[in-house]
């Protein structure tokens, strides 16, 4: 009986042996497992999610590239076209020098058509004006300039006058008037005309190499 | 397990079976045996997987990189294509000025003829100066109730902002207004669609 006993303990001692055992092997187990995770597969999966991005970002920049040299094939498609004679008549209308030929020769045909006479012209740098509301318009090549005209004729047709100065190509914008007080003889009166043109500062723009 | 069995004692005793001693260095080498060689498996594998993956992700992002050098210094670096994306840049950059202009230019005769159609026949225009949708008139005038009712006409135009300003020059002020011409300047905003 008292034998009996005896293995009854031991068995229970060998079951509670093997137990602390397996717990103990699981607890080591899972610290070990933690460690590579932290340890080995972390970098490794970052590393792979880094070259991803990379990889990424390089497909961007080569679809980006792409982009550009077909554009600049298309643009140069265009430019020899068609457009080259365009941007060479638009060196008339947004001059690089301050002379304003197509403007100078327009004006005084149109002046002579609404039946004024030009008596002055001349270019001046535009300035903003100090007070009142400032234009919203800001280009980026494009700089206002301004122009100021002395014409004589019959006030009932200044409102041609300006309107036809208003549809030139440059899309002036009468930006003062002035009457004179006197009526001459022939029942004329002077007018100081200031106008706001553009032009571009950049002397070669037209002529790029 | 040959470590462990060199220092066990041998029984056959089912019953009094032999307990396994407790040595560190024994349990290790049966965790390394048994789960660590598992584990060792594991992580070999996935070290050989992102080997492979890495070294197939490297090869695509060096075709890339070889890809856009090419480009770069092939095509892009060439001076007449330098040239030409200055050129159609500088270009692209006036047709949008122009466009800019075109689209903010105010037509400034539509509103001079408005103006001059209700200004009264007593009063004589001598300037007028247009900032954006403010228009400034300089005018004179031979009396102060002509100039009160221009300027109330003026806040009733429904074209025109009410915010009317009227100022009389010192001259006008000082001398006898109802013996000589009275010089004043008006100032109004018209009001815009967009408003």
């Amino acid at each position: 009986m008292a034998k009996s006993s005896l293995s009854r303990e031991k068995a229970l001692k060998v079951i509670e042996n093997s137990r602390q055992k397996a717990v103990g092997y699981l607890v080591f187990t899972l610290f070990v497992v933690s460690l590579l995770l932290i340890g080995a597969i972390r970098p490794t999966v970052l590393t792979v999610i880094d070259l991803l991005t990379e990889i990424e970002e390089k497909e961007a920049t080569v679809e980006k590239l792409d982009n550009k040299i077909n554009a600049l094939k298309e643009l140069r498609t265009e430019y020899n076209g068609g457009i080259r004679d365009s941007i060479a008549d638009l060196s008339m209308v947004f001059p690089t020098r301050g002379d304003f030929s197509l403007f100078l020769a327009n004006i005084e045909k149109i002046a002579d058509s609404q039946g004024f006479g030009l008596v002055n012209i001349s270019f001046e740098k535009y300035t903003e004006p100090s007070e009142g509301e400032i234009n919203p318009v800001s280009p980026d090549v494009l700089v206002p300039w301004t122009v100021i005209i002395n014409v004589r004729g019959d006030s009932a047709n200044l409102i041609k006058l300006l309107k036809s100065i208003e549809s030139m190509p440059m899309y002036p914008e009468i930006q003062n008037v002035s009457f004179s007080n006197k009526v001459d003889d022939q029942g004329m009166t002077t007018f100081t005309v200031v106008i706001k043109v553009y032009k571009i500062e950049d002397p070669e723009f037209y002529e790029m190499k | 397990m040959p470590l462990a069995s060199k220092n066990l004692p041998q029984s056959i005793n089912l019953l009094d079976p032999v307990l396994e001693p407790e040595d560190i260095w024994t349990k290790a080498y049966n965790w390394i045996v048994n789960i660590g060689r598992v584990l060792l498996v594991f992580v070999e594998i996935i070290v050989l997987a992102v080997f492979y993956i890495r070294y197939t992700y490297d090869k695509v992002k060096n075709d890339l990189t070889e890809d856009i050098n090419r480009k770069i210094l092939s095509v892009l670096s060439l001076p007449e294509n330098r040239r030409d994306e200055r050129k159609f840049r500088s270009y692209l950059n006036l047709i949008d000025d122009i466009k800019l202009v075109q689209d903010n230019q105010k037509l400034n005769s539509d509103r001079l003829a408005i103006i001059l159609d209700t200004l009264p026949q007593e009063f004589e225009l001598q300037t007028i100066s247009f900032v954006g949708n403010r228009v400034s008139l300089s005018l004179l005038s031979r009396d102060f109730d002509s100039i009160s009712a221009y300027t109330a006409d003026l806040k009733e135009n429904p074209l025109i902002d009410e915010n009317v300003k009227v100022s009389l020059s010192k001259e006008a002020e000082e001398e006898d207004f109802y013996s000589t011409d009275i010089e004043f300047t008006v100032s109004f905003k018209f009001i815009t669609s967009e408003e």
